[in-house]
């Protein structure tokens, strides 16, 4: 390895935020998501007329998307591909015009020495001002690559009509009417309202003095009507206004600009970006008037997409991942971009035999492995039942099976829910002789099957201060509940450990071990939920909720009976809740620390469906919980959700032992309440 | 379009006004020990203070109450020598602009005009939308030339939240700077005045609170991220621990290798720094400024962004700060500052 290479030996993984990434970097890690594109069959159409609103947890790819679909990204990609930019309007549908919305400017269109009227006038100018700067840096981009060639005629035309649109009176001297000219116009406008932000709140009733005021949609509507009068590439040509951030707007401002969307002219369309629930209204800033889903705009939700193609979702994650691994000389050259490659998969079974022994066991001799703490377990349940000391010798044999601990698992756990020894040696003995014709055999397959991973979780918690792994590809892609940062963080966290232990070593390895993969999901767990508390408003009612609920999952992971495994959600009726609860849960699932699921039926056919929740899974390393959607927990009432958000740690103590059934759960699974604050000496 | 300049003290010198009177002093109140020790310098140096104002905090006093102290209102008075004819105001420490506009009652009631008055303010205690915002309305609208600031170093800080004091049952209420967010905002009256075609930059001033600053990035998203460490600290081992506290955002390489360096303690480096940055970058980018540092460092950007207009100051305001956020007292520094009209 020569200097050059060593010095190439980063971290694949270390920027992953595409809010921070430039035009090149969106276009070197860019991997078309099949699955959303796919959505143009029903009807969503990603490039075509109807706006759509792209809805998604932090992180799931919205703002790669959008940037993505930008007039700077899509010319940079097509002289890429072209020898020059002659045909790029032959060779497309839209022209996209990217913006974000900036959270903390737009908090600043607020003030209470202002009307509120003052700031909606305000607002809309404002966003008039930036679209139409927009579009003379859209021109003047596809200008310079030569991508459109409009000659001065036109431009001063489309110059000339738009000032005209803003103020009849301005002075219309046809050597001004440049694109140039006309942004610093714009400029000079955009700058007196900064004026104003700044000087407001040290006024007593301020008021906006600067004329003109443009009018909503004059620009954003009727300079893309101009392109098409004056430039013929622009006909039949959509303009797509991408609009990222949505959920920073204030109430008022979404109001104007669901106006727009409401009664947008072609050729422009909007695709808006915006958290779930990042939409506080759907009113239009017309008295009853509102935006109706397929009347006015097309929905996609990114996770429930992702999440339900389970198999393009990991194809999808596997080449990200792989632009990123090809990014680095050291693992391109080396072959080394299969991320499933470095991580490997997951085998329940190995994991089990490794937290028994430490090794693979391949023969034990019944009087030492009897020792171990899930045999010594099985002994308790039959001593429970009278057996005595003999026949317990004879019938052990017969119930364990160190080639599989998991097996073993199973079998005390039928002995718990109360199968006779000779019911659970029948089934166990079917299945072992694989006797696929005897419905024995699909019962115990059954339930080993769904079980297993529920049976790992219980023999680790027999084994502190074992812990469980969490590694291997396909763990990886559950845990980033259909958020593609996730898998970024995760995969950034692993391979930093990795790399600090191994450096070089692990270029040889090809591997990243599980440990190393799991201590790197933990750091990623435990960074997900330290900052949780600085969401804003509601941080800290969501992080006490979340570390309740983690106590409550984890002790439904010990329940020795197994009564509903892999709990990591809970069922509520949002309608009896609190306004200020429902609103913590809705910032919980705008931040994605919670994700709601498509509601279900009470297990009472009388009652309600319910609303369903379930913890984010990047979450279940730090509460040593399951990464999937299984067991269900009796519903939450009112009270319950209230005591784990706003009770004292007394309270709470009371409500998790319910809730989690905490009946048998011992002493050792103490320690994870002490973690999370809710147990204090009991 | 104003300049500012200024000069650094120790405490012990205090230039212009020994042997001299005050106009007006403003000061905090806070459970942190280092509280007094600017009036109290003052004091021993036999200064006259015509007039004092004191930001009376409504949850200081409600923090007091709860350590059942009798009278946090006799306490204060006490240890600030008040008269009957100082001026304490009951306002919020997280409504900046009431807390001015009481403030400018005040004023407007006791002095015809500041222009030419010999003002000090103390600020050690104070969070930094009220230094922001207080300095920009003596400057800017009282048209004020020099102003005297105080500050008292502390001595250390307590420890911050981490996962392992969570599991301490014993954890104090004074294990954290702030808790939990309101807004990422701009600190009224510095929104800046951007220009809409140019790519935008956030210069971080790191402090402790390393979520703080990943929170400040994600709301801003800017094009290029500068960030900003205090060196030399006000104790050799600070400088690392805000290094580690923002391991988050120095992960990323790309801004790892912009990180520069400002004095802890001397906004006017806080400032030349800034500026340094500001030649390198203001004709392709929107700046903005988030002083999620010492104290200090806060006042040098808030300087920096009153000469420059463009400039705007973003600030994570939390829902709750920790009164009693350092233990004891280090220097105590005069720093002057001069406005250039």
């Amino acid at each position: 390895m020569n200097k050059d290479q060593k010095m190439d030996l980063i971290n694949p993984f270390a920027s992953f935020n595409a809010s921070l990434m430039n035009d090149d970097e969106i276009m070197k890690y860019w991997v078309q998501p099949q699955i959303l594109f796919e959505r143009q069959a029903i009807g969503v159409d990603l490039t075509g007329n109807i706006p759509v609103i792209l809805m998604g947890g932090r992180g799931t790819g919205k703002t790669t998307l959008l940037k993505f679909m930008s007039n700077e990204v899509q010319v940079k990609k097509y002289l890429s591909e072209h020898k020059d930019g002659r045909n790029f309007f032959k060779d497309t549908p839209y022209i996209g015009v990217y913006y974000r919305f900036d959270g903390p400017s737009l908090s600043s269109f607020t003030d209470r020495h202002a009307e509120e009227v003052i700031w909606e006038t305000l607002f809309k100018h404002y966003f008039e001002i930036v679209i139409g700067q927009k579009y003379i840096a859209m021109l003047l981009n596809l200008k310079k690559n030569k991508c459109l060639n409009f000659n001065s005629k036109s431009e001063k035309n489309i110059v000339y009509k738009a000032m005209m649109f803003i103020d009849t009176d301005y002075p219309q001297k046809e050597e001004i009417c440049t694109l140039e000219n006309f942004s610093k116009i714009l400029q000079s406008m955009a700058d007196k309202i900064f004026q104003f932000i700044n000087e407001a709140p040290l006024q007593k009733e301020p008021e906006f003095r600067s004329r003109p005021i443009i009018p909503p949609g004059k620009l954003i509507f009727g300079m893309a009507e101009l392109f098409i009068e004056e430039i013929p590439e622009f006909q039949r040509k959509n303009i797509v206004i991408l609009l990222d951030e949505y959920e920073n707007l204030l109430l008022q401002q979404q109001k104007i600009v669901n106006t727009l969307i409401k009664h947008v002219k072609q050729p422009v369309t909007f695709r808006i970006g915006a958290r779930i629930n990042g939409f506080r209204t759907y009113d239009t800033l017309n008295e009853g008037e509102f935006l109706m889903e397929d009347a006015d705009y097309r929905k996609i939700l990114f996770e429930d997409i992702l999440l339900s193609h389970t198999e393009k979702y990991k194809n999808l994650l596997k080449e990200i991942a792989r632009k990123r691994l090809e990014s680095i000389n050291m693992f391109n050259e080396n072959n080394l971009t299969d991320i499933e490659e470095w991580l490997g998969n997951f085998d329940p079974v190995n994991e089990a035999l490794e937290v028994v022994s430490g090794r693979k066991v391949q023969n034990h001799h019944i009087n030492k492995y009897k020792n171990q703490k899930h045999i010594q377990e099985i002994i308790k349940e039959l001593k429970k039942r009278n057996i005595s000391d003999v026949e317990i010798d004879k019938l052990l044999p017969q119930l364990i099976y160190p080639k599989n601990t998991l097996i073993e698992m199973l079998n005390l756990l039928l002995l718990r829910r109360k199968y006779s020894p000779k019911e659970i040696i029948n089934l166990f003995n079917s299945y072992i002789a694989r006797k696929k014709n005897e419905s024995k055999f699909e019962i115990y397959k059954d339930l080993y099957e769904k079980n297993k991973l529920a049976l790992l979780f219980q023999l680790i918690s027999l084994y502190s201060p074992k812990k469980k792994m969490y590694a291997g590809f396909d763990v990886f892609s559950m845990l980033t509940s259909g958020i593609i940062r996730n898998f970024l963080e995760l995969c950034y966290q692993c391979f930093n450990i990795a790399l600090f232990y191994e450096g070089e070593e692990l270029l040889k390895k090809r591997r990243i071990s599980q440990k190393y993969q799991t201590e790197g999901a933990e750091t990623r767990a435990e960074k997900f939920y330290n900052v949780i508390d600085i969401i804003p408003k509601y941080g800290n009612n969501i992080k006490s909720l979340v570390g309740s609920l983690g106590a409550v999952f984890n002790a439904c992971h010990m329940d020795s009976r197994l009564r509903e495994p892999e709990v990591t959600y809970f069922c509520v009726d949002k309608s009896l809740l609190s306004e200020d609860v429902r609103k913590i849960l809705n910032t919980a699932v705008q931040w994605s620390v919670l994700q709601q699921k498509k509601s279900m039926k009470s297990k009472s056919p009388t009652e309600l469906l319910l609303d369903v929740y379930a913890l984010n899974h990047i979450l279940a390393p730090y509460f040593c919980i399951s990464y999937r959607l299984r067991g269900r927990i009796p519903a939450f009432s009112k009270r319950d959700i209230e005591t784990l958000i706003f009770g004292n740690d007394d309270e709470k103590r009371k409500t998790i032992r319910r809730l989690g059934r905490w009946l048998d759960i011992d002493k050792r699974q103490l320690s994870l309440f002490d973690l999370i604050e809710v147990e204090k000496g009991d | 379009m104003i300049k500012v300049e200024g000069f650094v003290e120790k405490g012990k010198v205090l230039g212009e006004y020994v042997n001299s009177t005050v106009d007006l002093f403003i000061t905090g109140i806070s459970l942190e020990e280092r509280c007094p020790k600017g009036w109290q310098m003052l004091k021993e140096k036999n200064i006259k203070i015509k007039n004092k104002v004191i930001f009376y905090f409504k949850e200081v006093i409600k923090g007091f109450n709860q350590k059942s102290i009798e009278n946090p209102q006799k306490y204060f008075d006490k240890l600030f020598d008040n008269s009957p004819r100082d001026c304490k105001l009951d306002v919020s420490l997280y409504d900046e602009i009431t807390g001015l506009m009481e403030l400018e009652k005040y004023l407007n009631d006791s002095f015809s005009e500041l222009k030419d008055k010999k003002v000090v303010i103390d600020f050690s205690i104070m969070i930094k939308p009220y230094i922001f915002i207080l300095l920009k309305y003596l400057l800017y609208v009282r048209n004020m030339e020099k102003i005297y600031l105080l500050y008292t170093e502390p001595a250390s800080y307590h420890k911050l939240r981490l996962k392992k004091v969570l599991k301490n049952n014993n954890q104090e209420d004074s294990e954290y700077f702030t808790k939990g967010t309101v807004k990422i905002g701009e600190v009224p009256t510095y929104s800046g005045e951007q220009e809409l075609t140019k790519k935008s930059a956030l210069i971080v001033l790191l402090g402790f609170e390393g979520e703080r600053a990943v929170q400040v990035l994600n709301a801003v998203s800017p094009d290029l991220t500068i960030p900003v460490n205090g060196f030399p600290a006000y104790r050799p081992e600070f400088k690392d621990r805000s290094i580690l506290s923002n391991e988050e955002l120095l992960k990323d390489s790309e801004i790892m290798k912009e990180l520069m360096y400002a004095p802890a303690n001397d906004p006017f480096e806080t400032k030349n720094t800034l500026e340094e940055i500001y030649l390198k970058y203001y004709e392709n980018y929107n700046i903005s400024v988030s002083p999620l540092g010492t104290k200090p460092m806060a006042i040098g950007s808030c300087l920096f962004a009153l000469e420059h207009s463009s400039v705007r100051i973003i600030y994570p305001y939390p829902l709750e700060y920790n009164i009693k956020s350092s233990k004891g007292f280090g220097e105590i520094w005069n720093y002057t500052v001069s406005i250039l009209r």
